[in-house]
């Protein structure tokens, strides 16, 4: 585990040296498709089901750490 | 049998990936979708009796409201409730031709959940700081939980460092009748913790990218106080380690196309817990624009090991006295799509979405499936409102 997060440490340095795009360049980045979760309660039903119905949890938060035994 | 859905409470609260552009909502929106979840009837040559049960249809109504209240703080309630019914999966028993067979709960189970969450933010020019509750109840389900979490911005905003906290108390009280089940729980208690931290970028003025890293952990009861396992032909209670440790690390991807006016959305995330589950998630999308309509397709492959203490049924005893047939805990692979359609008016925005799930066969599956296993189908309806 420490090496992956070795790895994930390094990745996110290389990020952050990336370019910079100015403010009045982000139209497109701003978007509704261009952000992580376009439809919020929608994906909130979907991580719902899939942690209802999968051994993967939503790695998001604790929440789903309900029992979800149907 | 009520569990079901137990919580997924916070979800929202603590980003999976930062969102490079994260800023304070200039406007009020109040937000309402209904969904409406069937899962396919559980088959009748995968039954004990060879007949085929109805398995769970579930409706959920969901209402949000983000509300900018001064000109640095936001503060978001969100509210669900959710009614459901069906028969689940008791355990698996060999049949006649050493085939594992579904041995289902029988009655028709029905059951509703509530959960209500409320989240503030501070946006400072160059962070966000979080806070939220929620709490989550069913008949023999509660759960309560707190968040905290920060977003930090730098390099004028291109890049975004989210972190955050949550735990969660939950307490498992079973319905059944205990004259018909004297074996099992009747108060029972867990915890968790989850860490988790996460940075997004934006590489040009079309391309953004994210990871994510998630550690969580969770103490107590965390057996399914309903289910059996069939151990030499005996059934006796489900029982897993009361303690569990996972991670998982997620990758993100959004690609604006200009010529095409619509955006590639690639996903990925490899889980792996203590239990000896690890999984693969790989999430291919594309979002095209026409004029003020969107249409999104977009396809989800999930692939999983088992649990050490899963089989479907176990011809001998383990060691450690933990034994599950629960097809959550089988090997096996699940893939969905996805389809979307909205529309953007002055006011907000119209939605409607659909998903078709099937799971079979997967890359870790040694053996014969468990019989288990889901395949569902859901419709998803809903508008923002902005004021």
């Amino acid at each position: 585990m420490n090496i992956k997060l070795g790895a994930f440490l390094v990745c996110t340095s290389v990020l952050s040296g990336c370019s910079s795009v100015s403010a009045w360049q982000k139209g497109t980045l701003a978007r509704p498709e261009m952000t992580f979760v376009p439809d919020p309660l929608a994906q909130r039903i979907s991580d719902h089901t899939y942690f209802a119905k999968e051994a993967t949890s939503s790695g998001s938060s604790v929440s789903g750490g309900g029992c979800g035994c149907n | 049998m009520a569990l079901t859905t137990a919580a997924l409470s916070l979800p929202g609260m603590i980003p999976k990936i930062a969102q490079a552009e994260s800023s304070m909502p200039e406007k009020f929106t109040a937000s309402y979708r209904f969904t409406e979840y069937s899962e396919d009837d559980q088959a009748a040559n995968t039954t004990s009796t060879g007949e085929s049960v109805e398995r769970f249809d579930i409706s959920i109504h969901q209402f949000s409201l983000v509300a900018p209240v001064s000109s640095n703080v936001s503060v978001n309630l969100d509210a669900s409730t959710e009614t459901l019914s069906g028969a689940s999966p008791w355990y698996v028993a060999e049949g006649a031709d050493g085939k594992p067979v579904q041995v289902m709960s029988g009655a028709t189970i029905y059951e509703k959940r509530d959960d209500v969450s409320l989240s503030a933010n501070y946006f400072h020019e160059k962070a966000r700081f979080g806070l939220g509750i929620a709490r989550s109840s069913e008949n023999d389900y509660d759960s309560t939980s707190a968040s905290v979490n920060t977003s930090v911005w730098f390099n004028d905003k291109n890049t975004t460092v989210d972190a955050g906290l949550s735990f969660s108390d939950d307490s498992v009280s079973p319905t059944q009748d205990l004259s018909i089940d004297p074996g099992r729980v009747v108060d029972e208690e867990k915890d968790s913790q989850s860490f988790s931290i996460g940075v997004a970028q934006i590489v040009n003025k079309t391309l953004l990218v994210g990871v994510g890293f998630n550690y969580a952990n969770y103490d107590g009861f965390l057996s399914d106080p309903y289910k059996l396992a069939s151990v030499e032909g005996v059934a006796i209670r489900d029982s897993r380690p009361d303690s569990k440790e996972q991670y998982a690390l997620d990758f993100k991807l959004r690609q604006y196309v200009t010529k095409y006016n619509g955006a590639i959305h690639a996903d990925y995330k490899f889980f792996d817990n203590s239990w000896g589950v690890s999984s693969h998630t790989v999430g291919l999308g594309w979002y095209q624009n026409i004029n003020t309509w969107q249409l999104s397709t977009s396809l989800r492959w999930y692939d999983q090991s088992s649990a050490d203490f899963h089989r479907n049924f176990f011809t001998e005893e383990r060691a450690d006295g933990y034994y599950s047939s629960d097809y959550r805990l089988s090997a096996y692979s699940a893939l969905s799509y996805k389809l979307g359609l909205s529309k953007t008016y002055d006011f907000g925005t119209l939605r409607l979405s659909y998903e078709n799930y099937n799971s079979g066969e997967g890359t870790q599956t040694d053996g014969d499936l468990s019989p288990g296993l889901v395949d569902f189908q859901s419709v998803t309806v809903g508008f923002d409102y902005k004021f």
